[in-house]
């Protein structure tokens, strides 16, 4: 595995693998929401609250790119329970589809490549 | 007079700047929430005073804020800090653009900081606080029900899951209902218990059809109109914001909470609702959830824009309906001027784009 960003975690939380997806539109979470999310880990920029609402509960992590724990992202995580980043910075970006880690068992959160 | 606007330009001027400093980004790719904000704020500038010089002739704003111990009012800590703040926020857009009028400026911020702050402290029981700023996060205004809703807990054992679900699904389809502000649920506490433990609460505000348009096609089906959920947590460090948000030590508290309870508030008393209902709301916020998603998603820019603007205008309307005035709360109307600008704003301004900010500028005394 190798480290590719880190950003402030929201809550602490084991560190758990899924399927890397950048998300820019809602078109890309409608897609999302008609078929599956199980086993996303979700890419955004922005940090409001709703813009993955009607999948966040199937989310496997969430990696923002901007905000902070108190923005609306990070509080929808903390209740859903979902393991987020906030305000991360990669090194490299995964394709879609790559196997990613988010680990938020200490701070900084930590986002890894698999391969 | 100048004094006094003044010294609250400054008090305001640093709670906000901290505040909105450890919010830091709120766009979101569904919604352009800067540019409704930026409506709404020049909106209530310039339409506040006189609405709340109207709201205040029906009602004075102590009895406004001690009502906000009732249940489901919406009197609460964010719709109180919105009264001065919208403004200011409206106040700051015009004032960079040259735009206010120096002559009134100071009347139209007394009339709006002299409401503000008497409701505020009716709110917070003469304590001599506003806000929870004050009071190191501390905002206790349903005190008389605790011994009442405490009793009604149940433990959370193998409901945790469950029940955590339900507080989850409700929050973010309250985020979506108000269109992206964090006004559809407000944390209230800490209630501190005798044996140590503390007490949550939370109320879900307006799950079902509203003065909202956008409500009618998606929440008919809801089954409770206002919901408080009630969490006893063991061993956690609360304090809420005056954003109406909880703030916890630590940050998850759930694996803390020991009992739980919702209650339907919708006529201002405590009814439980029972494990079977909670599950039916729960599905049905849901499901509304996907359908108000999809509706956002095909709405055109501008009536994104205008539908956010009114969630924000519409902050003093529960002041009102308390008051029993009928106000004229159409956005936009009187920042038309502004929406050639709005173009402009799509969030990716950053904060290396803006003058170097600090808590004694954030909002700028009178000239």
């Amino acid at each position: 595995m190798a480290d590719i960003g880190t950003g402030t975690r929201v809550f602490a939380a084991s560190a758990v693998r899924g399927m890397w997806r950048k998300l820019s539109s809602p078109d890309d979470v409608l897609t999302l929401m008609d078929t599956s999310a199980e086993g996303v880990v979700a890419c955004v920029a922005d940090a409001g609250a709703t813009f993955l609402a009607p999948i966040f509960d199937e989310l496997t992590a969430v990696v923002c790119l901007s905000g902070t724990p108190m923005s609306h992202i990070g509080i929808v995580s903390r209740e859903y329970q979902v393991p987020c980043v906030m305000a991360a910075a990669l090194t490299a970006v995964p394709a879609d589809g790559d196997e990613v880690e988010v680990d938020c068992s200490a701070e900084p959160g930590v986002v890894r490549v698999t391969h | 007079m100048s004094d006094d606007v003044d010294r609250w330009i400054r008090y305001h001027s640093e709670v906000a700047y901290v505040l909105t400093s450890q919010r830091t980004a709120l766009e979101s790719a569904l919604i352009p929430v800067s540019a409704y904000i930026l409506v709404a704020c020049v909106e209530a500038y310039r339409r506040y005073p006189e609405m709340i010089r109207t709201i205040a002739d029906a009602a004075s704003p102590e009895t406004l804020g001690r009502a906000g111990h009732r249940l489901a009012t919406q009197i609460d800590p964010v719709h109180l800090w919105a009264v001065p703040n919208f403004p200011l926020v409206g106040r700051k857009v015009l004032m960079t653009a040259g735009l206010v009028d120096r002559d009134d400026d100071e009347q139209r911020l007394a009339t709006i900081f002299d409401f503000w702050s008497r409701a505020a402290r009716a709110y917070r029981f003469e304590d001599g606080t506003h806000q929870a700023w004050d009071a190191s996060g501390a905002a206790t205004p349903y005190r008389d029900l605790v011994d009442e809703i405490v009793d009604a807990c149940a433990p959370i054992g193998e409901d945790r899951v469950r029940v955590s679900r339900l507080n989850a699904l409700l929050t973010s389809y309250l985020f979506l209902l108000w269109f992206d502000t964090r006004s559809g649920y407000q944390d209230t506490g800490p209630y501190l218990l005798a044996d140590g433990r503390v007490l949550l609460l939370r109320a879900y505000n307006r799950l079902g059809v509203s003065h909202f348009p956008w409500s009618a096609d998606v929440a008919d089906a809801m089954p409770h109109s206002e919901v408080l959920g009630a969490f006893v947590l063991r061993d956690v460090d609360l304090s809420v914001t005056d954003f109406g948000t909880s703030v916890t030590r630590p940050d998850d508290y759930w694996p803390h909470v020991e009992r739980f309870a919702f209650f339907d508030t919708s006529d201002g008393a405590l009814d439980v609702v029972p494990l079977a209902a909670q599950d039916a709301l729960a599905a049905e916020a849901k499901r509304a959830q996907r359908q108000l998603y999809r509706t956002i998603a095909r709405m055109e820019r501008r009536a994104k824009i205008d539908a956010g603007a009114y969630v924000y205008f519409t902050f003093l309307r529960p002041f009102a309906e308390l008051a029993g005035v009928d106000l004229d709360w159409t956005v936009p109307r009187a920042s038309l001027d502004l929406y050639p600008f709005l173009e402009l704003i799509d969030g990716s301004v950053t904060p290396a784009d803006m003058p170097e900010e600090t808590a004694a500028t954030y909002y700028l005394p009178l000239a």
